[in-house]
């Protein structure tokens, strides 16, 4: 990718200064709820609400005009209506505004009407150097500079870039995403994409440092073959997961052939995902349950998962979870088997994979054993419970110091061992406690369920294929 | 997974291209007469022009010729009216298979000469090919993603079983290699009841040509061969279609 991406780019996520035009006290505007998000976003950027006949906005002094403010701008956020967003882009373009985030709608999908007045609005930041969002669009949200033009509650920070192509239900999945405490570092809702366009933030967050994994919500794309092409070799050093909404009607393309017959849009969208290698999720919400995990943990070097939990439902819910998206669970050897037996109450079941410790009440014995098994060379990820979560009701300090130190056993196995843990906590992670704090800082993925869990090692077991396809010759 | 996760052989990799900047006579001869398709000769001269392997043949325009044609190439042989319309021969009652000598040549001739509903280019005189499995492959352009090329097990019963698999063009050698493996019977690739495995290079070959077809020929909008049969182990296309863009 071009440095010049990154530069246009950068000054919209990191702009210094930013004019908010159509700023406004009415709480039912957009210029209300917009500016407010700002403010409680906690950015740093000098804010500047422009607003034709109000002298304070929201306790911030307005200016009638962007070209009255005593001061650089680099980003222009625009949620006036869409026949007055052409004449004060003119003037941003006069104060040399470097990036635009037009929310304003009434644009190309309104009709014909609004497809001219977008095209005129493109000629225009096209002819001013300046790159825009939208229109139409949601806002974004920037977790280094805490920039927020979209969400009424602040996500947690974390190495997830999100770009979407629909508005309200993009920043809806969003903030589900966030509920499940999940990591946000780049939102962008795209809108019309009448200037950047998928493909554009695509170059931009395969070179982003603060991005680990990327998701796209797509509900079509009017330059596929470059999105394809740039997908395949983003994919390389960075996951691409993506939902895809909308299957266009295979009859709409005039087939004379059989192949032409055979071949439905989804059909191809399909291919190209496993030809570039871009993982495709079938729920809208699967990208992030898999992007949390492939923004932190290691990649593992195969599909094999060994599972050790407590208790019998829980293991054969996750081993079917497993199998059911194609990944394999090797049978623990005869000498690991009689080892781990001897390590657990003699009630439980002969361990071959899954383990079920049952009801085990001793801390370490999932930590252990689960290290046993990622020692395993036919093991390429664990699923393990976490050691106790709900910790918030235990009122001893040993047994609270118990569950810590086996936290700690069971943090360490990827960076000693190399290889992925995802954790099922089941109850206690959200609101978080000593425990899902301690496998949040260690970057340890945390899931409630045990199909999240195996989602999140299917994540990370396609795309540790997809990176091993690109290094053959 | 498991299809990535296959290692390929490293013979694979050595550089497949066919660079076809010419404009061929056949598509730009065809589009000035404003022909909706290429008939099946010209389809496959099309095709072998980017190595793709098809059934050797002759374009006849007498008897004599058909004859002596049919001698060349040996006994038994197929007689098919040839013409840019005879998009469905089999419908239009154009197709003559397992002729044995030159009298069912002869005759066969005449008969699909006499009784053709549309106006002949002449008659193509083909070789039989005595396969042991038919696949198809094609190319088509996605309004999204350009060019793409198809894999699936071909014959007549090709829509129904629906076991084909896309790639966008251009094709790496890869990529052809995995639309082999990803394929629900791939297993009929391999070796078979006593039969070859199918000749992945020439296969590979043909995928990828299908694809630079799509990406260098701008006229060619659908391409259908159907079926692609393996004899011996080696893939030759029997019958071929190529739609043009309108």
């Amino acid at each position: 990718m071009t440095n010049k991406i990154k530069n246009e780019l950068d000054a919209i996520f990191s702009a210094k200064s930013i004019a908010f035009i159509g700023a406004s006290n009415d709480k039912g505007k957009w210029g209300y709820r917009t500016l407010l998000r700002y403010l409680r976003g906690g950015s740093l950027a000098r804010a500047y609400p422009v607003n034709q006949k109000g002298e304070t906005v929201q306790g911030l002094k307005a200016y009638p005009s962007i070209l009255d403010i005593p001061d650089e701008v680099d980003l222009a956020v625009v949620t006036i209506p869409g026949p007055l967003v052409a004449g004060v882009m003119e003037d941003c373009v006069k104060k040399g505004v470097k990036g635009a985030v037009v929310i304003s709608a009434g644009f190309a999908e309104t009709g014909e009407e609004g497809r001219t007045m977008q095209d005129n609005l493109l000629r225009i930041v096209q002819g001013g150097n300046i790159r825009m969002i939208g229109p139409n669009c949601m806002g974004i949200w920037s977790a280094p500079a805490r920039l927020n033009l979209c969400f009424d509650s602040i996500p947690n920070g974390g190495n997830i870039s999100f770009i979407s192509q629909s508005g309200t239900f993009g920043g809806y999945l969003a903030e589900m995403a966030a509920v499940k405490g999940y990591g946000l570092s780049r939102f962008v809702s795209a809108g019309n994409q009448a200037d950047l366009n998928a493909a554009d933030y695509l170059e931009y967050l395969a070179e982003d440092p603060e991005t680990k994994a990327i998701i796209f919500y797509l509900e079509g794309l009017d330059d596929g073959r470059r999105f394809f092409d740039t997908a395949r070799e983003v994919v390389k050093h960075k996951p691409i997961t993506v939902y895809k909404a909308g299957r266009t009607n295979a009859g709409e393309r005039a087939a004379k052939s059989h192949t032409g017959s055979l071949s439905g849009a989804d059909t191809i969208f399909d291919a190209m995902c496993r030809q570039s290698g871009i993982i495709r999720a079938y729920e809208s919400i699967h990208p992030f349950d898999i992007s949390e995990a492939l923004s932190m943990a290691p990649i593992p070097a195969g599909k094999r998962v060994a599972i050790v939990a407590g208790g019998g439902g829980y293991c054969v819910t996750t081993a079917d979870a497993c199998a059911s998206l194609g990944l394999d669970l090797p049978l623990i050897d005869p000498e690991t088997q009689k080892k781990l037996k001897a390590q657990l109450l003699p009630h439980a079941p002969w361990p071959v994979n899954p383990i079920d410790t049952a009801a085990d009440w001793r801390p370490m014995t999932i930590p252990s054993i689960a290290k046993q098994l990622a020692s395993l060379d036919y093991v390429d990820g664990i699923i393990a419970n976490a050691p106790f979560a709900a910790v918030d009701r235990l009122r001893s300090a040993d047994s609270i110091r118990a569950i810590v130190s086996a936290t700690e056993e069971l943090i360490s196995i990827p960076e000693k061992l190399g290889k992925p843990l995802v954790v099922s906590m089941m109850r206690g992670l959200r609101g978080g406690n000593i425990v899902t704090n301690m496998f949040r800082s260690a970057g340890i993925p945390a899931y409630e369920t045990p199909e999240e869990c195996a989602r999140a090692m299917y994540g990370l077991m396609q795309y540790g294929s997809v990176r091993r396809r690109a290094h053959l010759p | 997974m498991s299809l990535l996760d296959t290692p390929l052989p490293l013979c694979y990799f050595s550089v497949i291209s066919v660079q076809m900047e010419v404009k061929l006579e056949i598509l730009e001869s065809a589009v000035r007469r404003g022909q909706k398709a290429l008939s099946e000769f010209d389809s496959k001269q099309l095709l072998a022009k980017y190595g793709i392997p098809v059934t050797r043949e002759t374009l006849a325009t007498s008897k004599e010729d058909a004859i002596s044609a049919a001698a060349k190439l040996g006994f038994p042989v197929a007689l098919k009216g040839c013409s840019a319309e005879a998009t469905h021969k089999t419908e239009m009652n154009l197709v003559r298979l397992n002729l044995t000598s030159a009298d069912e040549v002869g005759k066969a001739y005449s008969e699909i000469t006499e009784r053709s509903p549309i106006a002949l280019d002449g008659i193509l005189v083909q070789e039989m090919i005595k396969g042991d499995r038919e696949l198809v492959i094609g190319l088509i352009r996605d309004p999204q993603f350009g060019p793409c090329v198809m894999l699936g097990l071909g014959g007549i019963f090709t829509e129904v079983i629906k076991d084909v698999t896309f790639r966008v063009a251009p094709l790496e050698v890869r990529d052809a290699l995995e639309m082999m493996q990803e394929l629900k019977g791939a297993a009929m690739l391999g070796a078979f009841r006593g039969k070859e495995a199918v000749d992945k290079d020439v296969l590979c070959r043909a995928l990828i040509a299908m694809g630079n077809i799509g990406m260098e020929q701008d006229e060619v909008a659908e391409i259908d061969v159907n079926p692609l049969i393996i004899a011996a182990g080696k893939p030759v296309a029997v019958d071929a279609l190529v739609i043009l863009k309108q």
